[in-house]
């Protein structure tokens, strides 16, 4: 086994991924990647930009990169879009917005007024790739100190809805790929099936002592701080704030969790709508499947039966949110790291399309609509430029479909009322799309 | 072209300036008024616990940190006597399997890699994943201590292997599947009018006599569940016995448990997980681990017959048409990288790399070969943008799709076959004719001692070491001299102040200390190792006849080490999260229930116990074992005192002896030195 100094330094400089190669890329200070929120010490937290606006988020997310793109409104009007021959796909006419537009018959069987509020947006992700899920969440590469879109909102997010803690939280993360980070740091993916053992406080005897025990735990802690160096410090000071956050759960509303058999789509969304009822985390991510990484997949018949069960999901959702009486509180989006070919010849599977992906914005700010469209491009199909006042595809719009991601990803936060300047300091490029919103 | 010096002075500079920028950072005082960057070495006490619970989940002893404080070198000698401790083969277990990326699947990831029913669903399933899991980090841990070096285990042939895993790597060759999925059943294509039984009510059939050809018995099966099968169809219930044209996945599957497809009266009877008893296999099947030998039929001679489990027992070979070697041909990488007619292999390429080199094709690489065979002109012809990245990744993962089919079996595609492509990868251009050639390219690439340096590095402190700290390139020097040998890195990183934080090296001054928390493995060995259990936190499947416990339900969802497709960095949750910090206090909430005024339970015959009736035994073990801090640490008297007053108080508040016993269990398991690394 041979090294030298030389191999030794490429590495460094050319992709391993270390921290302080990392910290030249990004501007971001070395420590600040390896402590995380510790090292924004200094940093003022956010302030609520507009409490009548805040939301809780539901975000979708996919590393498979799912063909959700290739059967939303917007991709029925081109005869040589391929499409499921399965009828439960049956291109089918809906109204979004007062719109008439079409497609597969399960997006059009969702309640009219969740379509009503319902925005599709045909976005660029501009990588085919399956690691780049994480640089697709960070809008690759264009949001502030490198974080990630849902993480951008809990920080704007948690100071309005004053929930237990401000990072969001990953429920259905699939593989670390989807797992989310916030100021640098990984943050745990925590499956449903986990989350009710996990949040219930001790019971018997033991719960008597709760409090006691917490009073010893803080004279351990000021044991260890005695000697303790500065990271020995900061550790410290983590664990008192999650205790602090662990008491500030509501125990109430755990038996809601009870009902949660394993870690599916139904137990994800089982487990978001509680975890937003006890005002745990602003943000939560759930994996629903609309076929995957559907490479192979004779007739498509992948592709359609995971639309029926996803799109069910997303009304199943709906309607759980709606009895919580939640629907206004409660925003829906979804971003795969990319969508999927969708041109002639993907009868029977399809390929990774960096050029369209579809995501979606369901709630209370939003307004029924499409944004954006696809043409013809490489070889197959690629989102278009846009006009951010009306959302109509053409070559005069005033966002490029290179800046489609971003610009969703700035309408997200001016969605739920994050003020234009932070929005800019949040994320460069791109503009925010009042065509999306109420 | 290749990087100039300018280039890599400015890698130095660069350093210096991240250096300069997180100072910057954290130049302020603390709360206690100390400069936040100022330097603070560990104590032995601290570090000495640090060491110890990385490589076996113990607590220090006095006389271990008396050493220590005397002599500072003597934890070099520590380390050389806990490597020789079973709980270091299991840590290092964990690791390995991680690190050589065999984990992250279950049974629904071998569909792919076994159209289109998968391993099957009996309840033997399972416990073949996990063999599977753990096979490769159980090959490396074989090698190592019989002192091959570390890269000896990327060209290995030989593999640990049960008989069930035996028998999972013989059916698979058995029924190869082409890049078009087509696959071609030997054993059915071989037994053509062959039919397969089940039945109970005809009594049981030995297992010799089900495989004997020449017995009346030859591929009927005893199930004891035939007959009490109900199904929706009534036409199907009890039926008994049941028979099946013969297919090979049908065979394997009941081997496992499962009452495969059958017809019925009306039409086809859907397949049945089983009960337990109704495997074929044996419970020590999934147990009895041995190196096995892969290689390929000589002229004329017979493949391994899957279903021969007497003979898979005693075997020390396996004899298969498909090339086995090294960690990137193990069904447990395959199903963790599956591949398809669209990304031919590059997955499979670039994961291999990024486990042997640390480093993956990212288009930073300016390895420019002169030939690119094997590359996908299409997608990314010369001058594209696509061309960085695929006029190394395509000729590089050509010898894999040139050795098998986009579902991992042999190649057929004789184009393809015969296109081994070119191994071009940071700074590294050479032919190969063999996937045995890119084994062995991958084993001497330049790359890989800093790169498992790393992998150790992100275990011990869950962190990059600096890769330009002089004292990281001090132990690479000595791994390299030492032939490397995975136990010389083991044993110079870990007495390194890279790890023991007692001298401040570059890396401290680039990336300054972390203390993450114990992490699910860490911390699961813990509880293991210093309490006596055994799988307290159930994550070895293979012991079989345990409910899921609330205890395993809450471990699921603990922060543990992770890898994400593409990335060269594992994924480590540090914080203590509110998660974190909720489940551990339930975690050890049901720990002392198991400890404080019981009896060890039939699973867990060997835990500790304490008795409420003898409050200051037991404190005094809380803080040694559970705090580590053994009478010496400086720390040891007060946290006596604080847990002591603890006890006090909640007796006087009014709780049981053992509900205050267990509290203040509870207590000492939350303390930071048991869930934090580097306390």
């Amino acid at each position: 086994m041979k090294f030298s100094r030389r191999s030794v330094l490429m590495s460094t400089l050319f992709g391993a991924g270390y921290v302080g190669l990392r910290a030249l890329a990004t501007g971001i200070p070395a420590a600040v990647l390896l402590k995380g929120r510790n090292a924004f010490a200094d940093t003022p937290a956010p302030v609520c930009p507009d409490k009548s606006k805040a939301q809780f988020i539901v975000l979708a997310t996919s590393g498979s990169g799912d063909p959700i793109n290739a059967n939303v409104p917007g991709m029925y009007d081109d005869a040589n879009i391929t499409h499921s021959l399965d009828p439960s796909m049956a291109r089918t006419p809906m109204k979004l917005g007062g719109t008439s537009t079409a497609a597969a018959l399960p997006w059009a069987q969702l309640p009219q007024n969740v379509l009503d509020r319902t925005t599709f947006w045909h976005l660029m992700t501009n990588t085919p790739v399956h690691p780049k899920e994480p640089d697709v969440l960070k809008l690759m590469g264009s949001t502030a100190a490198n974080e990630m879109l849902p993480s951008l909102l809990a920080k704007q997010l948690a100071p309005c809805l004053g929930t237990v803690q401000t990072q969001p939280l990953a429920l259905g993360a699939t593989s670390p790929s989807e797992g989310l980070s916030f100021a640098g740091q990984a943050l745990p993916i925590v499956p449903p099936l986990a989350l009710k053992d996990t949040l219930t406080s001790p019971s018997g005897g033991l719960a008597n002592l709760q409090q006691l025990r917490d009073q010893t735990l803080s004279q351990l802690s000021d044991l260890y701080r005695g000697g303790a160096n500065a990271a020995q410090k900061a550790y410290l000071d983590s664990l008192i704030n999650s205790q602090s956050e662990v008491r500030n759960i509501r125990q109430d509303l755990l038996s809601s969790l009870s009902s949660i058999k394993d870690n599916s789509v139904a137990s994800q969304i089982t487990a978001a709508v509680t975890l937003i009822q006890m005002n745990v985390t602003p943000v939560l991510t759930i994996h629903i499947p609309f076929g995957g990484d559907n490479h192979t997949d004779a007739l498509l018949a992948g592709e359609a039966a995971q639309h029926v069960t996803g799109v069910a999901a997303i009304g199943s959702l709906m309607s759980q949110l709606a009895a919580a009486g939640l629907q206004d509180q409660v925003t829906f989006m979804s971003l795969n790291v990319f969508g999927r070919t969708v041109g002639p010849g993907n009868t029977d599977g399809r390929q990774h399309n960096p050029n369209h992906q579809v995501s979606i914005a369901i709630g209370k700010p939003f307004k029924g609509g499409i944004i954006g469209g696809v043409a013809p491009l490489a070889g197959d199909y690629g989102a278009v430029a846009f006009n951010s006042t009306t959302g109509a595809p053409g070559a005069g719009g005033d966002v490029a479909a290179g800046d489609s991601l971003v610009s969703f990803g700035k309408t997200m936060l001016a969605a739920v009322g994050v003020d234009a300047a932070t929005i800019d300091s949040s994320i460069a490029m791109g503009k925010v799309v009042p065509a999306a919103l109420a | 072209m290749k990087p100039s010096l300018f280039v890599r002075a400015a890698t130095g500079v660069a350093f210096m300036t991240v250096a300069a920028l997180a100072g910057c950072g954290n130049d302020k005082a603390d709360d206690d008024g100390a400069p936040a960057d100022t330097f603070a070495p560990d104590p032995p006490s601290v570090y000495v616990a640090k060491v110890k619970n990385i490589l076996v989940g113990q607590a220090p002893t006095d006389d271990e940190i008396a050493q220590v404080t005397a002599d500072p070198t003597a934890i070099g000698t520590l380390i050389d006597g806990w490597m020789q401790l079973p709980e270091y083969q299991q840590k290092m277990m964990v690791f390995f399997e991680l690190a050589f990326q065999q984990t992250q699947i279950s049974e629904a990831d071998f569909v792919d890699l076994v159209p289109t029913n998968g391993l099957g669903v009996g309840k033997g399933v399972p416990l073949l994943v996990q063999n599977a899991r753990e096979s490769f980090a159980r090959t490396v841990l074989e090698l190592t201590a019989a002192g091959q070096p570390l890269n000896a285990a990327f060209t290995t042939h030989q593999f640990m292997m049960t008989p069930a895993l035996m028998e999972l790597y013989a059916f698979m060759d058995t029924r190869p599947v082409n890049d078009t999925a087509a696959v071609t059943d030997t054993f059915a294509k071989a037994n053509p009018s062959m039919m397969i039984t089940m039945e109970t009510a005809a009594g049981p059939i030995a297992f010799a006599d089900s495989i004997n050809p020449k017995s009346a018995n030859y591929m009927h099966w005893y199930s004891p569940d035939v007959a009490g099968l109900t199904y929706p169809d009534p036409t199907c219930s009890n039926l008994d016995p049941i028979a099946f044209k013969v297919n090979a996945q049908a065979l394997h599957a009941l081997l496992y448990g499962e009452i495969p497809n059958h017809p019925g009266p009306s039409g086809n009877c859907g397949n049945r997980s089983g009960s337990v008893v109704t495997g074929q296999i044996d419970p020590t099947d999934f147990t009895a681990w041995k190196m096995v030998t892969v290689r390929s039929p000589k002229a004329g001679e017979a493949r391994t017959t899957f279903y021969d489990l007497p003979s898979l027992r005693t075997a020390t070979e396996l004899v298969l048409d498909t090339p086995h070697v090294g960690f990137f041909s193990t069904p447990a990488f395959f199903a963790n990288w599956p591949t398809n007619a669209s990304n031919q292999m590059r997955v499979t390429a670039n994961q291999s790399l990024i486990v042997a080199t640390g480093t993956a094709v990212d288009g930073q690489d300016t390895t420019a070969p002169q030939t690119t065979p094997g590359l996908d002109a299409v997608h990314a012809a010369p001058g594209t943008a696509c061309f960085g990245c695929h006029q190394q990744l395509d000729p590089t993962r050509s010898i894999l799709s040139s050795t098998y089919s986009w579902f991992y079996y042999p190649q057929t595609d004789q184009t393809l076959v015969k296109q081994p492509g070119l191994f071009a990868f940071q700074d590294v251009i050479a032919p190969m004719t063999t996937i045995d050639s890119f084994a062995q390219l991958l084993a001497t690439h330049p790359l890989v001692g800093q790169a498992w340096a790393q992998k150790l590095c992100y275990y011990v402190n869950s962190a990059p070491c600096n890769p330009i700290d002089p004292e990281f390139l001090r132990i690479l020097d000595v791994f390299n001299k030492a032939g490397g040998t995975w136990s010389s890195l083991v044993h110079e990183l870990l007495a390194s102040p890279l790890t023991t934080n007692v001298s401040e090296t570059a890396t401290t001054k680039t990336n300054g200390e972390v203390i993450a928390v114990s992490r699910r493995d860490h911390l699961c060995a813990a509880l293991n190792n210093r309490l006596g259990f055994v799988d307290i936190c159930q994550l070895d499947s293979t012991m079989q006849g345990r409910a899921v416990s609330s205890l395993a339900q809450i471990i699921s969802g603990m922060p543990s080490d992770g890898y994400g497709r593409g990335a060269t960095i594992p994924v480590l949750p540090n914080q203590p999260t509110l998660f974190y910090r909720a489940g551990l206090e339930n975690v050890c909430a049901q720990v002392s229930a198991m400890v404080i005024d019981t009896k060890p339970s039939a699973q867990q015959p060997g835990s500790k116990q304490w008795s409420s009736a003898q409050p200051d035994a037991a404190i005094a073990d809380f803080v040694a074992l559970l705090m580590a801090m053994p009478p010496s640490d400086p720390r040891a008297a007060q946290a006596t005192t604080i847990l002591r007053s603890h006890f006090d108080a909640s007796v006087q508040a009014g709780a049981t002896s053992k509900d205050a016993l267990a509290s203040t269990f509870v207590a000492a398991c939350l303390s930071p030195s048991f869930i934090g690394i580097g306390m």
